[in-house]
């Protein structure tokens, strides 16, 4: 990262260029683990380390696995969200460390449902 | 109860959490960061700005609701060489963590509404005022401003626009006063912090005595969609005068603590039975406290009432910063009030006596109550030192600390009346008065209480009725647990 984006319009153009490099991707799957302070208290980076192993052990090096911000749902932390397997992302709840290679191994690769699925009420405006 | 339909999030403040990664600024851009930015700079003037947020409808998401766009029209008549906009992240309310996770999720959108805000009321220099017990969210801001400055999407010539802004963090020292914006600009320059008496407002004379617009962090993360989208979307999303959406942290005893984003005008119910997915345990709701120490307790009785500033004011709380703590049939009101009372007397700075004295004669007062020694002249006093207190504290947290105790005696009157006459704590929390027994007619005499007793307080010989020793009891309520019977009740 050295640019500069020396234009309102240089920076459209970034984004756009942003948007499509992640729609070009073989396999456009994106895990998001919420890594907030408090989910870090719940054992969310060990989770986030066992689906790196996973990833890795499987050789889905195209799978995106991404380190956010809470999610809103604590009751319910660690929690991962899948985005690109279902039409609509899934969401995990109390997720261990067996439970993030189920993700990878089952959800991920199989399309089998894993049974740490938690109901999501929200949506963007 | 169940709600007709599933309710809804709608995410604006927290679009992005959880979505993107906080500290890739390319993620970011690719979910829009800087794009209201680069469009105010480019396509606006800062009067457009100004009038884009006034149209809006937005309103400080801090606690009183004092609309945005307002604040930034004064701001931007002031003619100073120095003027900052001010980000207050000293969020400081029990159980509220809206702040902290809107900057630990999403820092961009916080910086990018900062700049836009600059832009809007001719300000160079930004500061965030956070406080150190967020390290994570200091981290990723530090981070996010490092990749921001390093993009040319803020410090020197900002998008090649020629605007400069640059941003720079403040460490608070966790001291609740200080989200007040007198006291927090005074630790900001190295003061105490304490408040001062407003005028002049921080528009006027702020930070360094300069001119300072000081909005939260929730109001600042609005900013950025109310550009791309619009005033007239923003505005019809929301009440007649609340407008847009509110985040709040649920906590308590509700079953699905977390943090929630509704537009403004959802009631109580359907947030905490839809969403919050309703009691823990299956227990009867009694109230949700919103607002924190500044706030009150809601019972049942308004639970159907559509959430917006203005509302919530008409029925003794407030919106506050968002924090909602729901309570069940075990919670006593008295207690709660007390806890919030001590919190405030702790928190108070000292400067002015009402607020100083005043909140340690209400703790004093509310101990007496629950110790069992109060009389009815105890809660006439308690009235009148709170009236004394909102209408002559320096500032808003002396004025607002005993809401708590107004609402509980307004609304729970009841119980302070079953404390003060009938010297009974009806929920059993206060222990100075509560009495374990057992009733004779029930109790089988098995004996299964009397050897969960820790304290060894119950004793009888077997298949007659069990008694308790009232002075090696210690009130924990293992018994009540244990017994198969009902035969042990609290009096």
């Amino acid at each position: 990262m050295s640019e500069r984006l020396n234009s309102y319009d240089a920076l459209k153009e970034k984004r756009e260029a942003l948007k499509k490099a992640a729609e070009a991707q073989t396999r456009p799957v994106e895990i998001r683990v919420a890594l907030g302070t408090c989910a870090i208290a719940t054992g969310a980076k060990e989770v986030f380390d066992a689906l790196e192993d996973a990833l890795r052990a499987n050789n889905l090096d195209d799978v995106t696995l991404k380190a956010t911000g809470c999610m809103g749902y604590c009751y319910a932390e660690p929690t991962v969200e899948v985005a690109g397997i279902a039409a609509e992302p899934v969401m995990f709840g109390h997720v261990d460390k067996k439970i993030a290679r189920d993700i990878v191994e089952q959800y991920i690769m199989k399309q089998e449902p894993v049974d740490a699925r938690i109901e999501t009420c929200h949506v963007n405006a | 109860m169940s709600t007709k339909e599933p309710v809804q999030q709608l995410r604006i403040a927290l679009r992005n959490c959880g979505i993107v990664n906080p500290r890739d600024i390319d993620d970011c851009i690719a979910h829009d960061a800087y794009l209201a930015l680069g469009k105010c700079l480019t396509e606006m003037t800062p009067q457009e700005v100004v009038q884009e947020v006034l149209d809006s409808g937005l309103r400080g998401r801090g606690g009183a609701g004092f609309p945005t766009g307002k604040k930034w029209q004064i701001a931007a008549t002031y003619d100073a060489d120095v003027k900052y906009v001010v980000c207050n992240a000293d969020e400081g309310d029990p159980g509220a963590f809206m702040d902290r996770s809107i900057l630990e999720g999403d820092p961009h959108s916080v910086l990018e509404a900062m700049a836009i805000c600059g832009y809007a009321i001719g300000a160079h220099e930004g500061r965030i005022y956070i406080r150190a017990e967020y390290p994570l969210a200091v981290n990723r801001l530090e981070n996010a401003i490092a990749q921001a400055t390093e993009y040319g999407l803020l410090g020197k010539d900002i998008m090649g626009t020629g605007f400069d802004f640059n941003i720079e963090i403040t460490l608070g020292a966790g001291a609740f006063v200080c989200g007040e914006e007198t006291a927090l600009l005074h630790s900001m320059e190295g003061k105490r912090g304490e408040p001062s008496t407003k005028p002049p407002y921080p528009a006027e004379s702020g930070f360094m005595g300069k001119p300072s617009n000081v909005n939260n962090v929730e109001t600042f993360a609005n900013i950025p969609t109310i550009i791309n989208r619009g005033a007239a979307w923003f505005s019809s999303i929301g009440t007649e005068k609340s407008k847009g959406t509110k985040v709040f942290a649920l906590a308590g005893k509700i079953n699905n603590v977390g943090l929630v984003e509704v537009p403004m005008g959802t009631t109580l119910r359907e947030i905490i039975y839809g969403i919050g997915g309703g009691i823990k345990g299956g227990k009867k709701f009694k109230a949700v406290q919103t607002g924190g120490p500044s706030g009150g307790c809601i019972s049942e009785k308004h639970l159907d009432l559509p959430i917006d500033y203005d509302n919530l004011v008409s029925i003794g709380s407030m919106m506050g910063s968002g924090g909602m703590i729901i309570m069940d049939e075990d919670d006593c009101m008295v207690s709660i009030a007390k806890y919030y009372l001590k919190f405030s007397e702790g928190e108070s700075c000292g400067r002015c006596t009402p607020c100083r004295i005043g909140t340690r004669r209400i703790s004093e007062l509310l101990n007496i109550i629950t110790d069992g020694r109060g009389k009815m002249e105890h809660i006439d006093e308690l009235k009148r030192i709170s009236r004394t207190m909102q209408d002559t504290a320096l500032c808003a947290l002396g004025q607002s600390a005993p809401n708590p105790v107004l609402s509980t005696i307004d609304t729970f009157w009841d119980e302070y009346v079953a404390h003060v006459v009938d010297k009974r704590c009806p929920t059993g929390t206060c222990r100075k008065m509560t009495r374990y027994q057992i009733d004779p007619a029930r109790c089988t005499g098995c004996s299964l209480c009397s050897r969960n007793c820790p304290a060894d307080a119950i004793s009888g010989v077997l298949r007659s009725p069990f008694s308790i020793d009232q002075s090696k009891c210690i009130k924990c309520g293992t018994c009540i647990e244990k017994c198969n019977f009902g035969a042990i009740s609290i009096g």
